[in-house]
């Protein structure tokens, strides 16, 4: 008997709370409920029977909790949970499937937590071995309030077992995760990761559900699942208490069921009386037929970009083709210079962002990964993974929390079956060109057909024509003026069979003047002919223009709001492509840079780094690169600006957020002087080695960080061990550049302890190394008392004292 | 949720000094982008409390020493448990510019931790309200950590909520909470309306921080 075969076929029902009844019979707070398997098997055998007897078709094994954070015998912890289950079975005499019940770990992620995520993956891997081995029936991965963490366990479940996989999140009132994923997001990542039945439970009773399971059942394709609370939680006298009773429970169920739920049950709060009344109830009810959906969706961990309605901007900046400074980036391992392109383009209105890594002196996998982590922990856009190397490929999907764009996949037989597996399993909507063995085809038909291909062979893996996106191949127009004429009447034609387009825009102008103009007007007509998402520079003042006028145009902008919004205050459009669009539009998001200040050309280097002006102190040390010497300027300005800086911050005229503006002034000149004299083909001196760290378990690091940018400004070469850094790390850096400073912070009581430990092991393995540390909780005393050398009550203190140690010869 | 922008200055370090201009916009952007990102939430419970002539406090199963906490809840027969957060999103901005403009960074964290307390005084007022219908009344929060309400009861107090369910509140194994924004704090529940002593900053014993207030009439709570 398979779950998978009676789908569809009844109406199947799971079993309700099973928490709450531990404690009604005397689980007291704080005790592990799963440890009753073992010490009170008779008392879930009683509560497995009693929602047997109340019609459930699942029941859950009492394995919610059980991992190794909690137990150090989770495969015994198990297995007594499905002989418990197994026993009650056969004492109702009833058929009935065992799910293993996966829930949250009770960690967070990195990189909002401290967990890994292949070790969140291993932990579930390792409940999922032993659940098969004690006989599980179906895996239920439940009450989940982080999407990265949902998508481990998926992971851990898919590849141990062959079970049929559910899974389903928990929302609140605002339809959103505690992590902010929409249903749409939850939607699209679960099929995409080819999860039997999706859908909710806890959180919300069935009223509050209904609008969310609506919406859930409009985008997905798949089996739905729900189990509520019953009611919303309140408490009365110290406990929580529920007040939906058992006839309200299943009247609410039925309409819901009736808008197709598949699988329907009970959380928190819920008895097996709730069951009962609800399985009379619906029992007879006929499953509402599922009908294939056809929205094309990708996902970042919150955010659901649709394609096929509004045309999609996708940002093509983070690509090293043609951008020395860019690829000189992925050399030294630059990563914010590349997450500084990713911010820039949000803010100027893309939707997904375009990452492309691959340079052939570099490890593209391992900089693909670790690119793509550090786009999706500081920017809500999805990505779209661009790269031709199908282990760099698999890694992005991986670690991806959300589903991503795949670019892409072409008519080339090989090609296709390196990715469309990848697709397969971690799922994401795939970027077809429409070429193959044989070339770019010259017409549209030809390109149409290629495209055929491509979504036949994506069927042979079961990826729907939803989730992939025709490239019609954008081609040069100054070596064939037919070449635009080709390319939008592929994209009219895909359009009219209903299927989802994308052009690298750009392409069209290469080699002709003015490319802007072009582009932009070449980006207008392909969204006219129907274009689904253009892969743009969203920078360029022109291509925004361009789409923000299509999308009055063709009726994407309500009331045009959005376009007075943007436009009613900006100056009237330059036809010049190379005028700031930010200069001519005031954008709805903040800048990364921070304020920006008009200030006239004359200003000094000096001027700029005590005003805070970080893009004129870029150009100020420039102009004055070639007349001076660069130890000139670094001694007779930038240092003398920031020790004004500096002592203003002591006496208290100047505060912090100004002592910082001044500092990334500080560093854009440094900048100019580093690039001239890499063009030069000088090294630059630096002073000493300083290692930073934030100590092991503690995650707050604003303070460290600002006191590497500041030791920066003067001259040392700060080595930043990042927050929850373990002292051996720490141990192991010094030892190896023999460093004479390392800076310790600390922000908690409790993490001052790993603290002490650090310095105690630095001690003993460096003794030639001073400590300095810093940090809300310490004081002189503290430092004392831990052994550090130095205590900084501020971020200036640590530079004085860098200074005082190491540069007393200056 | 209106965020105080004399109290995100005097995070910023600049005590009653007015901000340049420069400090005042980035403030001003820093609130706009938090205020669109924060996802506030909050979740509080009720429980039966005692309070021993020891100066334990006992509650939702619970048994924590403090002399602070029990001077703050004479006279209380019920406590509230409380826990709120801006929510994650808050914490991805703040890396943002952590790794992209450290001077904003700091703005941002100074604005952050201003709303999180403007969110958690609104909470706080509308748990009031409520009490009112009671006739009961509610003391100022008090959160672990603070005086000398131990830091080490945040992992039982979190559980007694459900805050990791209910409103996405983990503690690392450092014992820092997660997201950053987050407040935990208890609340006395009273028949009559005493105000309590003192509150706020000006009760805390470290004396040299660089955030103190200067004066407890200076802010109105």
């Amino acid at each position: 008997m398979n779950l998978r075969d009676e789908l569809g076929k009844r109406i199947i029902f799971i079993d309700g709370g099973l928490g709450s009844l531990l404690q009604e019979r005397g689980l007291e707070p704080g005790e592990l409920p799963e440890s009753w398997n073992l010490t009170r098997p008779e008392v879930l055998i009683d509560i497995h029977r009693e929602y047997l007897e109340a019609g459930a078709d699942i029941i859950s094994a009492n394995t919610f909790g059980a991992n190794r954070f909690k137990y150090n015998n989770v495969d015994e912890i198990i297995n007594a949970a499905f002989v418990n289950a197994r026993k009650a079975v056969e004492e109702s005499g009833r058929k009935a499937y065992i799910a293993l019940d996966m829930g949250p770990t009770g960690k967070l992620l990195k990189p909002m937590g401290t967990l890994d995520f292949e070790e969140a993956v291993s932990v579930y891997a390792e409940v999922v071995r032993a659940g098969v081995k004690a006989g599980a029936d179906i895996i239920l991965i439940e009450t989940m309030t982080d999407t990265y963490e949902l998508k481990a366990a998926v992971l851990a479940a898919k590849e141990n077992s062959d079970l049929p996989v559910m899974a389903t999140v928990v929302f609140d009132e605002h339809q959103k995760m505690l992590t902010g994923a929409t249903p749409e997001v939850v939607t699209a990542l679960l099929e995409g990761l080819r999860v039997d039945a999706i859908g909710m439970n806890c959180g919300l009773g069935p009223k509050q559900m209904k609008p969310i399971f609506e919406k859930m059942a409009k985008y997905a394709s798949v089996p739905l699942i729900i189990t509520p609370n019953a009611g919303l939680p309140r408490t009365e006298g110290g406990k929580t208490v529920y007040d939906v009773g058992p006839e309200e429970f299943a009247c609410d169920m039925e309409e819901i069921i009736g808008m197709g739920a598949w699988i329907a049950g009970g959380c928190c709060g819920t008895t097996p009386a709730h069951i009962k009344a609800l399985t009379k109830r619906c029992a007879g009810m006929k499953p509402k037929p599922l009908t294939e959906k056809d929205y094309t969706i990708v996902t970042s961990y919150s955010t659901a970009v649709m394609l096929g309605g509004r045309p999609v901007i996708i940002g093509e900046r983070i690509n090293p083709t043609g951008k020395s400074k860019f690829k000189q980036a992925l050399r030294d391992g630059n990563m914010e210079y590349i997450l500084e392109e990713g911010v820039r383009q949000a803010d100027s209105g893309a939707h997904i962002l375009d990452v492309n890594v691959g340079l052939p002196e570099i490890d593209e996998t391992a900089m693909m990964q670790r690119t793509v982590y550090e786009l999706q922990s500081i920017l809500p856009l999805p990505l779209q993974i661009d790269t031709t190397n199908p282990e760099a490929m698999e890694r992005a999907m991986r670690i991806y929390n959300g589903k991503p764009m795949i670019n892409s996949v072409n008519g080339k037989s090989e090609v296709m079956h390196s990715i469309f597996p990848l697709v397969q399993k971690y799922g994401g909507t795939v970027v077809g060109l429409a070429l193959d063995e044989d070339g770019i085809p010259q017409t549209a038909e030809g390109r149409l057909a290629v495209a055929e291909k491509i979504y036949d062979t994506a069927a042979e893996y079961g990826i729907k024509p939803k989730d992939i996106v025709i490239d019609a191949l954008t081609m040069t127009m100054s070596t064939d003026s037919s070449s635009a004429g080709i390319t939008l009447d592929a994209v009219r034609r895909l359009k009219a069979q209903g299927r989802r387009t994308v052009l690298g825009v750009s392409n069209i102008s290469f080699g002709l003047p003015q490319r802007e103009a072009i582009n932009s007007a070449f980006f207008l007509m392909a969204m006219q002919a129907g274009l689904s998402a253009g892969i743009i520079n969203p920078n360029a003042a022109a291509m925004i223009r361009a789409y923000d006028t299509f999308c009055v145009l063709g009726g994407y902008d309500s009331q045009c709001m959005s376009y007075i919004e943007k436009y009613a205050a900006a100056e009237p459009a330059v036809m010049s492509g190379t005028a700031s669009f930010e200069a001519q539009t005031k954008t709805a998001a903040g800048k990364t840079t921070g304020v920006k200040a008009s200030a006239p050309h004359e200003l000094t280097l000096t001027d700029c780094i005590v005003k805070g002006l970080k893009e004129q102190a870029y150009k100020a040390a420039e102009a004055v690169l070639g007349t001076k010497d660069t130890m000139e300027i670094i001694n007779g300005e930038l240092v003398p600006a920031l020790d004004i800086v500096g002592k203003g911050f002591e006496k208290g005229t100047i505060f912090l957020p100004q002592l910082l503006m001044s500092a990334e002034a500080a560093k854009a000149g440094f900048e100019a002087i580093k690039d001239y004299v890499s063009r030069q083909g000088t090294a630059q001196e630096k002073k000493a080695v300083i290692v930073i760290a934030t100590v092991k378990g503690d995650i707050h690091d604003i303070g460290k960080n600002i006191v590497k940018v500041l030791l920066e400004n003067y001259g040392y070469e700060v080595i930043d061990l990042g927050k929850d850094v373990p002292p051996e790390t720490i141990v192991a850096k010094v030892a190896e550049t023999h460093a004479p400073l390392v800076g310790l912070s600390a922000l908690m009581t409790t993490t001052v302890v790993s603290m002490e430990e650090t310095i105690k092991q630095l001690r003993d393995a460096a003794p030639w190394c001073k400590v300095m540390v810093g940090g809300a909780v310490l004081t002189q005393e503290y430092a004392d008392m831990i052994g550090a050398d130095f205590y900084g009550k501020d971020a200036m203190q640590s530079v004085y004292y860098a200074e005082e140690l190491l540069n007393q010869g200056k | 949720m209106i965020i105080d922008r004399k109290e995100a200055l005097r995070y910023m370090g600049f005590g009653k000094n007015d901000p340049d201009e420069r400090t005042a916009a980035l403030m001003e952007e820093c609130i706009r982008e938090t205020e669109n990102t924060a996802q506030p939430r909050h979740v509080y419970r009720r429980f039966g409390l005692k309070v021993t002539e020891d100066d334990y406090i006992e509650a939702a199963g619970l048994r924590f020493h403090s002399r602070n906490l029990s001077k703050n809840l004479t006279g209380c027969g019920e406590i509230i448990f409380f826990a709120a957060t801006l929510g994650n999103g808050v914490d991805m901005l703040m890396n943002r510019y952590a790794r992209l403009s450290i001077a904003k960074a700091a703005v941002l964290q100074a604005v952050a931790a201003a709303a999180i307390e403007a969110y958690c005084n609104q909470c706080q007022k509308s748990i009031e309200e409520k009490l009112a219908g009671e006739g009961l009344y509610l003391r100022p929060r008090f959160s672990p950590g603070y005086g000398d309400l131990s830091i080490a009861v945040q992992p039982d107090f979190l559980a007694a909520i459900d805050a990791s369910k209910t409103v996405g509140i983990v503690l690392s194994e450092g014992g820092v909470m997660l997201p950053e924004k987050s407040v935990t704090a208890v609340m006395g529940i009273s028949g009559e309306n005493s105000r309590c002593h003192i509150e706020g900053c000006e009760a805390c014993p470290k004396k040299d921080c660089a955030y103190r207030r200067e004066s407890r009439n200076e802010f109105k709570r």
